[in-house]
């Protein structure tokens, strides 16, 4: 065992210099988002892209904040990226609670269309699904691309939460049932207590996936006050594509929430975002 | 005596089954509607000509007949597909080499080995919005990486890493990979730190040598982890076009060089950015369930594993 996991001096130096390569390119685009956002104009960014910045202009920040409408845009990514999350943990909880508890006909086939869902991405049905959002009159609307977002991660929610419920014991539930709850204080007052980390999983994928959607707000909103940042940082895109500076700093306002939620929360992120991933 | 039963004094055994499809009824309905109903509407629309207003028309087969027979069309598709396998060559074989070789790195003991692993995986939560963007100015014909290789006498000439035909996708190929290797990365190196220590001791104390042991006790246990991360990329490259998109807009130029089966599906059901292509969402479904199809075996895997595992 020792002599597999542990590394002669050589060795060690050998390793630590890989991985710092390998961090050295996952890290070095970030610095220069960085240093770049604070440099005064263009032509700094340019001439020595490399260099730390004479000045330091964070009033870039301010400027894309305010000129590029990007207060609208953050506003309605987190409308959007919250309500997806209430609305799967919500349902999802409910329908993996009675499919995995309760034993009734049907049971098995509502879960395999579910199934249906984790394994056909969305995607590939964008001009139904368009037709869909159109006839219910939904289109360029906030709750459609809630719904729609919602919708698309119900399965995969589904799918973990019923796991999870799987393995829970069915005695104190029993027990309950024997004093007379129902199954909705069973669901509230028991079973949801009880599978918080999933919980926690579902909710963590669901808002990230809602918040970096690029794809269905692209389809399904045409206003642009109602853009989340990824239409948004496209507008600015549009806008400010020569100015590199302000890009870069655009770039970093739209980095910054994810980067330090995930500094916050590595583990759960990793785990979370893992698990989730395996489970598309 | 159960007529004279009022609403009211149902029975427990009532009131549980109701509140059962209450529970139930909400989420489906949600699934149904936005994502259940569109799947299976794309097999239903694939089979009409429908330019998203006005009256559809059954056409039977004609939409897959002319996405295969058409030469405009076919032609499209052919590129579009074999750039898709492109772009899923890089990504997955990215995945494969650097993920295991960081994967078996972290898992010796060196020093600041969580701090790499945190530092692996930071891209992967972001936006690919942001990454495209980050990833497009880096590579800018007068951005920091043509500076670099300029300087170190690499290249004479500035790389127009986006704006050239060879170079386009795989550049955005790359984008994507730098992005989610971490999702590898985590993946090889849990099924690595999962083999049994007995296993390796055993190995050990018959005199295996730590290349040995590599090779014979723990890349074994790793062919799960490979399928596993192949399969997931394929559907993803497959069915998402993103940074084409993003970079690209629906035209995915330079003169369709960075075409993909997603963007080629998406400029059939909504036109060109330009507005000259026409929408026909029948043969947009159509291509929906080409891509369907092509992906049916890695699904079904997928499912397979999915259902074992419950």
């Amino acid at each position: 065992m020792e002599r597999i996991f542990k590394l002669r001096p050589m060795e060690h130096l050998m390793v630590q210099f890989l991985l710092l390569t390998w961090a050295l390119v996952v890290a070095l685009p970030f610095g220069l988002a960085f240093m770049n956002s604070v440099k005064g104009n263009l032509g700094q960014v340019i001439r020595s892209p490399f260099s730390m910045p004479n000045e330091w202009h964070f009033e870039n920040y301010a400027i894309a904040w305010d000129q590029a409408n990007f207060s609208s845009y953050f506003m309605n990514s987190l409308i959007i990226s919250l309500g997806t999350v209430a609305l799967v943990v919500a349902l999802s909880t409910m329908v993996a609670f009675v499919l995995a508890r309760v034993s009734f006909r049907g049971n098995r086939v509502i879960f395999i269309l579910f199934m249906i869902g984790v394994i056909i991405p969305l995607r590939l049905a964008m001009a139904p699904l368009f037709v869909v959002v159109q006839s219910l009159d939904l289109l360029n609307s906030i709750i459609g691309i809630i719904l729609v977002q919602a919708a698309s991660m119900m399965p995969v929610a589904v799918f973990i939460l019923s796991t999870f419920f799987k393995n829970l014991s069915p005695e104190i539930e029993q027990a309950a049932r024997v004093d007379g709850a129902l199954p909705f204080q069973i669901y509230w007052r028991i079973v949801l207590p009880l599978v918080k980390p999933a919980i926690a999983t579902v909710a963590l994928l669901s808002f990230v996936s809602a918040w970096n959607e690029y794809i269905f707000p692209l389809l399904f909103l045409q206003d642009r006050d109602l853009y989340p940042l990824t239409l948004g940082l496209q507008e600015f895109q549009n806008e400010f594509a020569i100015q590199w500076h302000m890009m870069f700093a655009g770039l970093i306002i739209m980095m910054a929430p994810t980067l330090i939620a995930f500094m916050l929360a590595s583990k759960a992120f990793i785990q979370g975002l893992t698990q989730g991933g395996v489970k598309e | 005596m159960f007529a004279l039963q009022s609403p009211k004094a149902m029975s427990f055994r009532q009131k549980e089954k109701m509140q059962y499809l209450l529970l139930l009824i909400p989420g489906c309905l949600l699934y149904g509607v936005f994502n259940l109903l569109p799947l299976i509407g794309t097999l239903v629309l694939s089979f009409y000509d429908w330019p998203g207003i006005g009256p559809a028309t059954f056409v039977g087969f004609e939409n897959f007949t002319h996405l295969l027979g058409d030469e405009y069309m076919s032609n499209q598709l052919w590129n579009a597909f074999f750039q898709t396998v492109l772009f899923f060559g890089i990504c997955i074989s990215l995945f494969l080499i650097l993920g295991t070789t960081f994967a078996l790195l972290l898992s010796w003991n060196t020093a600041g080995k969580s701090a790499y692993k945190l530092l692996f995986f930071m891209p992967y939560p972001l936006s690919a919005v942001a990454v495209a963007f980050l990833g497009q100015l880096i590579v800018d014909v007068r951005g920091p990486l043509n500076q670099i290789l300029a300087h170190w006498d690499i290249i004479s000439q500035p790389l127009m890493f986006l704006g050239n035909e060879d170079s386009a996708l795989p550049t955005i190929a790359f984008f994507q990979s730098w992005q989610k290797l971490g999702f590898s990365i985590m993946l090889i190196l849990s099924a690595i730190l999962g083999v049994r220590s007995d296993l390796l001791e055993a190995a050990v104390l018959d005199g295996a040598s730590r290349w040995q042991c590599i090779r014979y006790v723990v890349f074994p246990v790793l062919a799960p982890a490979f399928v596993l991360i192949t399969i997931l990329t394929m559907v993803d490259v497959f069915n998402n076009a993103e940074y084409v998109l993003i970079l690209m807009g629906p035209d995915a130029g330079p003169y369709y060089s960075t075409d993909i089966l997603g963007t080629f599906q998406y400029r059939t059901a909504f036109g060109t950015s330009g507005g000259s292509g026409t929408a026909n969402l029948g043969l947009a479904a159509a291509i929906g369930m080409v891509i369907s199809i092509l992906i049916l075996p890695a699904t079904i895997y997928l499912a397979l594993r999915n259902m074992r595992n419950r």
